[in-house]
C-alpha cells in the first residue's frame, strides 16, 4: 500500500555484481580468509597425524567424542579443502575479478587518456600546488623543462599543461590481482586429470624401478650420504640413470636436496632413504680345529635357496630379514627390511647326515646349538641403501611461476612507483599549478617545493622541512 | 672472525639500548617543560647517532659472521631474530630521518632491543647447514621476509603512537583495555630480556631429560620450573629449590615447547612486577603516560608513518615470505604449498596486511580501525615467528 520502489529493482545478477564490486566486501573477505586459515594450523589435519587410525576413529579419540565429532562434521580436519574454505576462496576470486573489472575502464581513461584541460576549479582545489608569474610567449617553458628533467611526460595543449609519471604505479593492484588469479588457476589445474601426479618410489642401489605415471624407468647407481665432522648430515644424493621404455639410457644425473631431476615434465626429488645390510661375506669354519673350510657371498636382500660351500651344501629353510620373537615365542620378522637378518639353514656335510642350524650374520657367535661340526663366521657385511624419491608432475607449475612473477611486479609497482601529476593554466599573468599523487605525498611535496623555488625563488624561499612534532 | 662478530654484536646491542634509553628520556623531558626542549633535542640527536651506530655495528657483525662461518648467517633462530632486530632498527633509522620524527624512537627502539635480546637467548654457535638449507633461496627468502617484518614492526610502533595520540577523543572501553594490555605485554617482554640476559651472563644452565620431540636432553638457560615430558623433580635446582615443579602438558609438541612455556611463565611473572612498579611510580595507567608522551605529535603524520611502514614492508614480505618461499618449497620439497603451519601463518600475515591495505581505501575505516589492524598485524608476525614453534611442529622446523 505504502511506498512503491521508484527505482527499477535490480535483479539478482546486478546485486551480486554490486556485492562483489565493493572494496568493503573484499576487505571483509580477506579478514575472513585470514581467520579461516588459522584453524587448520591448530588442529591436526587428515593425513598428517601420526597414527594409522581412520579419521572417524582418530579424532574422537584425540580431541574427545563431542569436539572430535564436531571437527569431523565441520570439515576442520581437512580445513583447506573443506566446503567453507573453498567457498571463501571462490568468493575472494570473484571479488578480485569483479572489483578489478568495475574499476578498470574508468581508471584506464583517467590514467592513460588524461584530460590535459580539466575544469580550472578542479586544479585550484587540489591540496598541493603553487603559482608563479607567467613570463613571455611561452609561460610553461621553465615548468615543462623542470618536469622533463624529472622524467615526466609533458603534454601542452590548448594553452594548458599536463604532466605525469609513474602510471605503472596505478596498475599495481590490477597486476597483483591478475597474479593471484593465475595462482588460483594454477592450483586449480590439479583437479584436471593428467595434470597432477604425486607418487613415491623406493629405489635400492642398483635397482631399476618404473616411475609411476610415466613411461620411463630410473636405475639407482648408488645413494650417498655425506656427513660434517660434527656428525650432522651434509648432503643426501642419489646417482641415477633414466632409462626409456625401449631400454635406452636417456639421461644420467644426480638427485640431491634442492636439486631435483626432471625428465618429460616429471620431477624426481630426493626425499628419504634407509640403509640395510646388503651382502655378507661368510666363512664356513670347522668348529674343532677352527680352520676355514670355504667362503661364500650371502645376498641378504634376496638370499639364494641353496649355496655350495666347498664340499658342503647349504640350503635356506627360512629367512627373517628383521628377526625378532613374537608374543607366542615364535620367530618372526618385524619388517621386510634387512635390519637384523636371521637364517635357518640346513647344512649337508659331504660325509655326514644333514643338520639344521640358525645363523645371524650380524651376531655369528649367537648360536642355539653349539654341537654342530661346523659353524658360520661373518667376514664382512656391506650396507646397501634404498633411496626414497618423490615423483612429481604438475603441469600447473608454469602458471604458478608466472603468477608469482606477476604478483611481485604488481606489489612493487603499487608501493614503489607513485603516480604524480601536474596541471597548469594561466590566469591574470600567473601560472597556477595543481599537483596530485596517489602516494608518498611527503617526497612529492619536496619535489614541488624544489620546482616552485626554481620558478619563483622570491615567493618560495625554501620553507622549513615538515616537522613531526609541534612545539 | 666469529669472535669478532660477537663483540660487534654486543656493541650493537649496547648502542640500541643506549638509543632506546635516550629516546625515552627525550620524550619524558619534552612533555615536562619547554625549558628542557633544547636538552631533549640534544638527547634525541644522540639517540639517533646511537641507533645508526648500532645498525652499522650489527651490519658488520653479520658480515663478520658470514665470512667467519662461510655460510649465510640466516639459518637458525639466533641469526634470524637478530637479523629481524637489525631490519627493525634499519627501517627506524630510515623512516625517522625521512619523516623528521625522532619521537618514533621511544616506541620502536625498545621493540628492536627486545627482539635482539630475544635472539641472544638462542644458542649462538655456528652450526653447519643441513642439506635442505643449502640453497641460494635461503638468504633470499629469509632476508626479505625479515626485512618486511622489520618494516611492519616500525609500522606497529607508529600505529601505537597514533592510537595513544587520538585516544582522548573517543575511545571505547575495549580500546583502553587493549592499549593497556600492549604496555603489559611490553613489560613482559622486557622482563623476559632481563631474565634471559641475567641468567645467560650468570652462566646458568640445567639439563633435563626430555621424552618429547627433539633432543633427549633439553638444555635450559632459565631455572626450569616447567620441565619437558618425562623429566623428574630434582633433575635441576635453583637456589636450593628442586626443579622442575611440573612437566609440560603432552599436547605441546614442539621440540622446545617446554622450555618456551617455562620462559613465558617466568617472563609474565617478572613482567607483571615490572609493570606494577612503573605504574606505581608513574601514578597513572601506562596508556595515560604514553598519551602524554605523544601529546604534541601530529596524528596525521603518525598515521602516515604507520601506513608507510606497511607500504614498504608489504612488497618485501610478499617477495620473501611467499614468492621466494614457494619457489624454494617447490625445489626442496617438491611442493610449492603444503599448508604447513609456518607457511599458512605467513599467508595469514599476508592476508591480514592485505586487509589493512584495502581498509585504507574504504571511507570510515582508514583511521583508528586501520591503526588497530596494523598493531594487531605485528602480533600476528610475532606469533608466526615464535608462537608457531611453540604450539605446532611442521616441515619448517629449523626456524
Amino acid at each position: 500500500m505504502d511506498g512503491q520502489d521508484v527505482k527499477p529493482r535490480k535483479d539478482l545478477l546486478d546485486q551480486t555484481w554490486d556485492f562483489f564490486a565493493s572494496v568493503r566486501v573484499a576487505t571483509v573477505l580477506l579478514f575472513l580468509l585470514a581467520v579461516a586459515s588459522i584453524g587448520g594450523t591448530l588442529i591436526e589435519q587428515e593425513g598428517m597425524y601420526a597414527s594409522s587410525l581412520p579419521p572417524e576413529e582418530y579424532y574422537p579419540q584425540r580431541y574427545g567424542p563431542v569436539f572430535g565429532m564436531l571437527l569431523l562434521r565441520s570439515g576442520m580436519t581437512h580445513a583447506y579443502s573443506s566446503w567453507w574454505y573453498q567457498t571463501l576462496l571462490f568468493m575472494i576470486a570473484a571479488s578480485l575479478v569483479i572489483c578489478s573489472m568495475e574499476r578498470f575502464v574508468p581508471l584506464w581513461r583517467a590514467v592513460q587518456r588524461p584530460n590535459p584541460a580539466p575544469d580550472k576549479q578542479f586544479v585550484r582545489r587540489l591540496k598541493m600546488g603553487f603559482t608563479f608569474p607567467a613570463r613571455g610567449e611561452t609561460p610553461y617553458a621553465g615548468l615543462a623543462q623542470a618536469l622533463r628533467e624529472r622524467r615526466y611526460l609533458v603534454i601542452e595543449q590548448d594553452g594548458r599543461l599536463y604532466a605525469d609519471k609513474g602510471r605503472w604505479g596505478r596498475w599495481g593492484p590490477y597486476i597483483t590481482h591478475i597474479g593471484l588469479l593465475l595462482i588460483l588457476i594454477g592450483a586449480g589445474m590439479r583437479t584436471v586429470p593428467g595434470v597432477y601426479l604425486e607418487q613415491f618410489i623406493w629405489v635400492r642401489d642398483g635397482e631399476i624401478v618404473r616411475v609411476p605415471g610415466s613411461d620411463f624407468y630410473v636405475e639407482s647407481l648408488g645413494f650417498e650420504v655425506e656427513y660434517y665432522d660434527t656428525g650432522e648430515p651434509k648432503s643426501y644424493q642419489t646417482h641415477i640413470r633414466v632409462i626409456d621404455a625401449g631400454g635406452n639410457v636417456v639421461k644420467t644425473g644426480t638427485i640431491a636436496m634442492n636439486e631435483p631431476l626432471a625428465h618429460n615434465r616429471v620431477q624426481l626429488y630426493q626425499s628419504s632413504y634407509y640403509g640395510e645390510y646388503g651382502r655378507a661375506q661368510v666363512a664356513l669354519v670347522d668348529r674343532q680345529s677352527g680352520a676355514e673350510i670355504a667362503q661364500f657371498a650371502l645376498d641378504l636382500i634376496q638370499p639364494q635357496r641353496e649355496y655350495a660351500v666347498g664340499d658342503y651344501r647349504v640350503e635356506l629353510l627360512a629367512y627373517y630379514p628383521d628377526f625378532t620373537i613374537d608374543e607366542t615365542g615364535k620367530p618372526t620378522t618385524q619388517s621386510s627390511r634387512v635390519n637384523n637378518p636371521g637364517l635357518v639353514l640346513q647344512v649337508t656335510p659331504p660325509d655326514a647326515e644333514p643338520f639344521t642350524t640358525w645363523f645371524f650374520p650380524l651376531y655369528p657367535e649367537m648360536e642355539f646349538d653349539e654341537t654342530t661340526p661346523v659353524r658360520f663366521a661373518t667376514q664382512s657385511v656391506t650396507p646397501v641403501f634404498t633411496s626414497g624419491l618423490q615423483v612429481k608432475k604438475d603441469l600447473g607449475l608454469p602458471v604458478i611461476y608466472v603468477g608469482l612473477f606477476v604478483i611481485s611486479v604488481g606489489v612493487f609497482a603499487n608501493f614503489y612507483i607513485a603516480h604524480r601529476r601536474y596541471w597548469a593554466f594561466t590566469e591574470d599573468g600567473q601560472v597556477i599549478v595543481g599537483c596530485w599523487t596517489n602516494r608518498n605525498a611527503g617526497s612529492f611535496e619536496r619535489e614541488i617545493r624544489q620546482i616552485a623555488h626554481h620558478l619563483d625563488p622570491e615567493r618560495y624561499a625554501f620553507a622549513s622541512e615538515m616537522e613531526g612534532e609541534e612545539r | 672472525m666469529i669472535q669478532v662478530s660477537s663483540y660487534l654484536f654486543l656493541g650493537a646491542f649496547v648502542a640500541y639500548v643506549a638509543a632506546a634509553i635516550l629516546y625515552v628520556t627525550r620524550l619524558t623531558l619534552r612533555r615536562r617543560d619547554p625549558r628542557y626542549f633544547a636538552l631533549a633535542d640534544r638527547l634525541g640527536g644522540h639517540g639517533y647517532k646511537a641507533a645508526v651506530a648500532g645498525v652499522v655495528l650489527q651490519g658488520l657483525a653479520i658480515i663478520a659472521r658470514w665470512i667467519g662461518s662461510g655460510q649465510v648467517p640466516l639459518a637458525n633462530m639466533f641469526e634470524y631474530m637478530s637479523f629481524l632486530g637489525w631490519s627493525i632498527m634499519l627501517f627506524f633509522v630510515i623512516l625517522s630521518a625521512w619523516y623528521k620524527l625522532p619521537g618514533l624512537g621511544a616506541f620502536v627502539a625498545p621493540v628492536g632491543v627486545v627482539v635482539i635480546a630475544y635472539a641472544s637467548v638462542f644458542p649462538t654457535e655456528v652450526r653447519p647447514l643441513v642439506p635442505v638449507l643449502q640453497s641460494v633461496w635461503l638468504p633470499l627468502h629469509v632476508s626479505l621476509a625479515a626485512m618486511g617484518e622489520g618494516a611492519f614492526a616500525v609500522s606497529f610502533g607508529a600505529a601505537l603512537m597514533y592510537l595513544l595520540r587520538v585516544r582522548k577523543e573517543h575511545s571505547a572501553r575495549w580500546e583502553e583495555a587493549a592499549l593497556e594490555f600492549v604496555f603489559f605485554c611490553f613489560a613482559m617482554l622486557t622482563g623476559f630480556c632481563v631474565l634471559a640476559l641475567g641468567f645467560k651472563l650468570g652462566g646458568y644452565s640445567a639439563q633435563l631429560v626430555n621424552m618429547g620431540a627433539g633432543a633427549p636432553v633439553l638444555e635450559y638457560t632459565l631455572p626450569p620450573f616447567i620441565g619437558p615430558v618425562g623429566s623428574q623433580p630434582g633433575d635441576a635446582s635453583f637456589l636450593g629449590l628442586p626443579l622442575p615443579l611440573v612437566n609440560v602438558p603432552a599436547w605441546m609438541r614442539g621440540a622446545y615447547a617446554a622450555k618456551n612455556l617455562n620462559t613465558l611463565v617466568l617472563s609474565t611473572l617478572v613482567g607483571a612486577i615490572l609493570y606494577g612498579l612503573v605504574r606505581l611510580i608513574a601514578g597513572m595507567p601506562l596508556r595515560e603516560l604514553g598519551s602524554r608522551a605523544v601529546g604534541a605529535m601530529n596524528p596525521k603524520l603518525l598515521d602516515e608513518v604507520s601506513y608507510r611502514g606497511i607500504a614498504v614492508g608489504f612488497p618485501l614480505f610478499t617477495l620473501g615470505g611467499l614468492v621466494f618461499a614457494m619457489i624454494w618449497a617447490q625445489k626442496a620439497w617438491g611442493r610449492y604449498w603444503a599448508w604447513d603451519p609456518k607457511e599458512t601463518w605467513a599467508l595469514i600475515t599476508w592476508l591480514f596486511y592485505s586487509g589493512y591495505l584495502h581498509m585504507r581505501i574504504v571511507r570510515g575505516w582508514e583511521g583508528r580501525p586501520a591503526a588497530w589492524v596494523s598493531a594487531l598485524g605485528f602480533v600476528i608476525v610475532l606469533f608466526t615467528l615464535v608462537g608457531v614453534n611453540l604450539l605446532v611442529s611442521g616441515l619448517h622446523s629449523y626456524v
